[in-house]
């Protein structure tokens, strides 16, 4: 049989069977779009996350090797001198990056130089930043002010993560916070201090939870790196990939256990699959031992089912990937409202690829067994029940 | 080329059960002459629809050889058998099954789509001529289930007739039917017989049926016997024509014979299909269209 001819026999069968039972192919399809849309728009969220991620741990971290102590927030801030003062290192910059509470909202309370600010804010939506080490001024994240309804000459009490001590310091400014990069942890917002400030809060004058070390042109950060480990052993250094390698270990956790969500809805558009191409096989088997009698051959009959199965994991697929676009754009809407992060829309062609072929492949893998077994009875097995 | 388009020679069938063997069919020797309208009749379970499945290619011979139109099937495996099926073997049963996905017209493509020499369009050219000869040329574009039992029995006589098999083998071609249509289906099928000079095989229980035919078999508990040719019905057949002139319809007979001869030198040039297999079915293909020319 020719394969004009093949495709001509296929598809006029195909397009009555989905024709004359509207409501199972409808629902089949769905099945399998919804399966790959939950695949397409969790790729394109991870994705997102990911790029927003590196680039905030770029943007934050001015260097190329960070410091951090034992503890939270033990490293000194002499060390940081010394550490300034070896060959290859351009600058030093200090930061406390701690969780603390505002009444009893969890909040990221972000210690930082005013000569720092730029590295963490991004852009001041009301006020003005702080210009001295000390004093009682705050800087609030846009995200952390719309939660508890700051204004700029609002008082806030800060209380550190252990004891019961507290601070007030006056809101000067709110401002877009870039420096995000432990917001897996979840707190609910960020709020900015002077370094002293931070400082005095935490009870550790003296001493900052990370330093970001920048090197100078042309040398090797490892080599600055390794010179740190020995100089203070008892600090951790990391180079900036590294960090950026732990966010990634944490993202693809996540990632891995949104994909075994996923995988459940892919599992659920396959047995949809399987159940429809089967209750079709079994349909028609009567009509398959017809064919049989009138010349089909295995092959021929096997085209016919395959392509059904083609057809709907292509136009399930097709739709999962509009679905699964608009899903994104509506899951990055839903994931920049909690203000930490605000992933790009990035459509990477493999990943709509993948989830068109996934859907139209597993499609067919799963028909392939109905479809044996209906092409493997032997016609007169069918027709002596006449 | 064989003068008998179906040959079976010493037929056994045996089914096997956890228990015991039952056999069905007890040394079955029929030849069926090119042309002839036959007809096997027995009561229920007396193996004459396992004869016709074994004829038909559908089912296999625990012994014995199987030839249609001079090809020994016997030893084919499934695929080829499904090859001779769609150029040499036609098949009409009592539930017309009809594809119910297809309409007529494309129920008629199926089996010459199937032999692989017919493309798209010449299929439909075919089809469209072989439902013309059973009055439903009007009818193409209904699906099954906007057909009458009737229509829907001739349509599945006009899918049988349109590759110009040897054999077509009816299996109680009219038990669906009521008295009326089934009169008007029979009369197509012997002025089909008479006027086209195919080759047709009709199981049945209906002694009527048998009053048509040019020679009637008895098969009763897996043994044949063999009537004397009837002929009293003649005169009947000659009343019910359907429309059309004799010389009409050879015409368009001849027409459908020589497309498929040319389909079938073209499949062969392109090495679509058996050279071994060909042989015969090229030969009995010259000689019926010789038969026609000379008729006309």
């Amino acid at each position: 049989m020719s394969r004009q001819s093949l495709l001509f026999v296929a598809l006029k069968f195909v397009e009555r069977d989905i024709l004359f039972k509207k409501l199972i192919a409808t629902l089949t399809i769905l099945a399998i779009a919804s399966g790959v849309a939950t695949f397409i728009s969790l790729r394109i969220l991870s994705v997102g996350s990911r790029t927003a991620a590196q680039s905030i741990v770029e943007q934050v971290l001015p260097g190329e090797v960070v410091v951090y102590g034992q503890g939270l927030y033990d490293v000194s801030e002499d060390v940081l001198n010394e550490i300034k003062r070896i060959p290859g290192v351009k600058d030093v910059t200090p930061a406390i990056l701690v969780t603390g509470y505002i009444g009893r909202n969890a909040v990221f309370v972000l210690g930082v130089r005013p000569e720092d600010i730029k590295n963490v804010v991004s852009k001041v939506v009301n006020g003005s930043v702080f210009n001295t080490l000390a004093g009682p001024y705050a800087i609030a994240d846009v995200g952390l002010a719309k939660k508890l309804d700051l204004k700029v000459g609002d008082k806030v009490t800060v209380k550190p993560p252990y004891g019961s001590f507290f601070r007030q310091y006056e809101i000067i400014g709110i401002a877009e916070v870039t420096m995000k990069i432990e917001e897996i942890g979840a707190a609910g917002g960020y709020i900015i201090l002077p370094l002293r400030e931070a400082q005095t809060l935490l009870g550790r004058p003296g001493y900052v939870s990370m330093a970001v070390v920048k090197v100078e042109e042309g040398v090797d950060p490892v080599a600055v790196k390794n010179l740190i480990s020995v100089i203070y052993p008892g600090s951790r250094v990391m180079m900036r990939e590294e960090v950026i390698g732990v966010v990634f270990k944490v993202m693809s956790l996540i990632e891995g256990l949104l994909l075994s969500t996923t995988l459940v809805g892919l599992a659920v558009a396959v047995f949809g699959t399987t159940s429809t191409i089967t209750s079709t096989v079994r349909e028609h088997q009567r009509e398959i031992a017809i064919m049989r009698t009138q010349g089909a051959s295995r092959r021929s009959v096997a085209t016919i089912f395959i392509m059904e199965a083609l057809i709907y994991g292509l136009t399930g697929g097709l739709l999962g990937l509009v679905f699964g676009v608009l899903g994104a754009q509506v899951g990055i809407g839903i994931v920049a409202s909690y203000g930490f992060l605000n992933p790009p829309l990035i459509l990477e062609p493999l990943t709509l690829l993948l989830g068109v072929t996934l859907a139209t492949l597993l499609s067919v893998v799963s028909s392939l067994y109905p479809i044996w077994r209906a092409t493997s009875i032997r016609p007169v097995e069918v027709l002596k029940s006449e | 080329m064989s003068e008998y388009a179906l040959e079976l020679r010493d037929i056994r069938k045996v089914y096997k059960t956890a228990t015991e063997e039952i056999e069905v069919l007890k040394g079955i020797t029929l030849k069926i002459r090119e042309g002839e309208l036959a007809t096997i009749m027995g009561p229920s379970g007396s193996g004459k629809s396992t004869l016709l499945s074994i004829a038909g290619g559908l089912d296999k011979p625990t012994s014995g050889r199987v030839i249609v139109g001079g090809v020994d099937i016997t030893d084919m495996n499934e695929e080829e058998l499904t090859r001779v099926r769609a150029r040499k073997i036609g098949f009409v049963f009592q539930s017309f099954n009809l594809i119910r996905n297809y309409t007529a017209l494309e129920n008629v493509m199926l089996p010459l789509l199937f032999t692989g020499i017919f493309n798209v369009k010449e299929a439909k050219e075919i089809a469209i001529r072989a439902l013309e000869v059973v009055g439903l040329k009007n009818h193409a574009n209904k699906f099954p289930n906007q057909l009458s039992g009737g229509q829907q029995q001739r349509v599945a006589i006009a899918r049988a007739l349109a590759p110009n098999p040897d054999i077509i083998l009816m299996d109680e071609p009219t038990g669906s039917l009521d008295v009326d249509t089934a009169a008007r289906v029979l009369s197509l099928v012997k002025w089909l017989n008479d006027a086209f000079g195919q080759t047709i095989i009709i199981v049945t229980h209906n002694p009527e049926i048998a009053e048509l035919s040019t020679r009637t078999y008895y098969i009763r508990a897996g043994a044949i016997y063999e009537e004397p040719p009837k002929r009293t019905l003649t005169e009947i057949v000659k009343e019910i024509k359907s429309s059309g002139s004799s010389g009409d319809i050879k015409k368009i007979q001849l027409e459908m014979l020589k497309l498929k001869l040319e389909a079938l030198e073209r499949a062969l040039k392109e090495d679509r299909i058996d050279p071994t297999l060909i042989e015969a079915e090229v030969n009995s293909l010259e000689h019926r269209i010789n038969k026609l020319e000379k008729a006309l």
